[in-house]
Parts: structure tokens; sequence; C-alpha cells
């Protein structure tokens, strides 16, 4: 099975939740996070392979910008297209609150050429946020195995 | 293999590509504005269609041609549905064309008046001629697009 989590952008909010998801974030510290923040990585719209856990499961994030919900249709209308289902490859939203300002911010300051980590700011957001992420990774987790 | 014909609203320039690509558009003379309406989907979306894979048809070599509304995002639209493709062990079936690079600012005008604006009868009639003006560039991409999928067969082959 594979796990997509999409976010605005592919090296925030989702590979944070990716982290979580693979058990790979012990504690609060995002800078261990390889390629957290990095906007090149991003760049392409290609989904990021993040690695997998003790089922075989395949995590990937991906960056859609503002429009997770239209993405969400598409990726899971070429899923059925391809002949594939839910049980090959689930398609995860992260919403978590002050998310467009923190996409923007971190897009800007890439537009700027700050793109190869995350900005102060946003790092010290996202971690306000890391509790309700890692609930809300944990809560699907357990729904995906059960 | 998939051809997935995208655009902004997946409503004009997608899918007169796609009409081409699948025959019900002649290749050779401009289509007339009754010609135009008569395909399905021709502006006729709603904002629900915004993101959904829409079916046209099946060309000659059993490609599935199909449609989409992207919004804004442009090139990376691509990618994502190569990248798709690619995690589920599949990406030599996807061919995504983006036809935003043959639309005229009298389609962007028109299509915007027409579906988003809700100002149908002059929306329409700008859009109509403005992917008049602009249809032998989507024959062009249409007919690299048939060359590309031919390409992609033989080598996996």
């Amino acid at each position: 099975m594979k796990v997509l989590f999409i976010a605005p952008t592919a090296v925030h909010q989702a590979l944070i939740a990716g982290n979580i998801f693979l058990d790979w974030l012990p504690d609060d510290n995002l800078s261990n996070i390889d390629n957290f923040g990095d906007m090149r990585a991003d760049a392409t719209g290609m989904p990021l392979f993040i690695g997998k856990d003790e089922n075989d499961t395949e995590v990937y994030t991906l960056g859609v910008g503002s429009e997770i919900d239209m993405l969400k249709k598409t990726i899971e209308d070429l899923r059925y297209i391809l002949d594939y289902t839910e049980d090959d490859l689930v398609v995860y939203p992260i919403e978590i609150k002050g998310e467009p300002f923190l996409s923007l911010w971190a897009k800007l300051l890439a537009q700027l050429g700050w793109d190869y980590e995350s900005p102060t700011i946003v790092t010290k957001s996202l971690k306000q946020r890391l509790p309700e992420l890692r609930t809300i990774i944990e809560n699907f987790k357990t729904e995906l195995y059960s | 293999m998939i051809i997935i014909y995208h655009c902004f609203g997946g409503s004009h320039s997608s899918v007169t590509a796609a009409a081409v690509h699948l025959g019900l558009l002649g290749k050779n003379r401009i289509p007339s504005d009754e010609e135009l309406m008569a395909i399905p989907y021709f502006d006729k979306t709603v904002n629900g269609d915004f993101g959904h894979i829409r079916f046209m048809g099946v060309d000659e070599y059993n490609n599935r041609i199909y449609v989409l509304g992207k919004k804004a995002l442009g090139d990376r639209c691509n990618n994502t549905l190569i990248g798709i493709g690619r995690v589920l062990g599949s990406s030599e079936k996807v061919l995504p064309v983006n036809t935003m690079t043959s639309v005229n600012w009298l389609m962007k005008l028109g299509g915007f008046s027409s579906r988003r604006l809700g100002i149908v009868w002059p929306g329409r009639n700008l859009v109509s001629y403005g992917t008049r003006k602009a249809f032998f560039d989507l024959v062009n991409l249409v007919e690299i697009t048939r060359l590309k999928s031919i390409q992609v067969e033989e080598m996996a082959i």
C-alpha cells in the first residue's frame, strides 16, 4: 500500500505528517527531518518519497498549492482510471489552522531565493501545531490498520 | 494509454483538443460556433467539475482520452499526474497535455465571463471566437500528442 499526504507544499505539514506516520519524529525537532522546508524538493510537483513503515507501506508527500480538495479529486480519479483502489493508494489531505498563511510565506521567501530551508516563523508556527498533527496522524494510522 | 488534456477550466481548449483528437472536429477547417457548442462539455462545466478527470472517448489506437480543469496549476499538473502514475507503477500509461499553451486572451476573457461570472451570452461568443482563432494551434498540439503516444507505445513494446 502507498500513502500520499497532500498539503500546500510537500516539504512542510505533509512532510511532518509523513515522518509522524513513519515514527521518525520522536521529539519536536523539525530540523532533523530530511528535506524539511527545502522548497527545491517541492518545485517540480512530483510526489516526494519519504520512506516505508514496518508494514511495507510506502509514504509520499505532494505539494498541491491551495487547491487541496481539487487535487485530491484528481488523484483519486486517476487512481480509478488506472484501475487501482484505496487499497493501493490512500490520499490524505493535511489541513491545519493557519495553513494558507504558512504556505504563502514559505512560497514568497522561496521566490526571493530563500528556498533551501524553512523560515524561522514557519518552523515555529508548525512546531506549535505539532501536537494537533500528531493526533490527526495517529488516528489516521489506527484507522488505516484496523 | 490514457491521454489527459488539461486547461484552467476543463471547458474550452482541453475539450476542443480532445474533440480534435477523437475526430469529433475535422483538422483541416475551422469549426463553426455550432460545431464547437455540440462538443460534449464545451462551455458547459460547473465549479464542481474542477479537478475531475472526465472521459471524452477512445481513439483509433485504443487510447482513452480525458479532459481536466486544473485551475492555475500550470505545468506542475503534468508532473503531478505523471508522478502519481509512477507511484502506482503505471507512469508509462499516462500522457498529460497542457493545452494552456494554445489559449489566447479572448478565450481567457470569454471563459471567465461565461463560466465564472455567469455572463453566458457575450462570454460564450467571445470564447467561441477565441477558440476558432486558436484552432490550428490546438490541432498542432494534438498532432504532437498523437505522435508522442505512438512513440511511447512503441517504446513499451
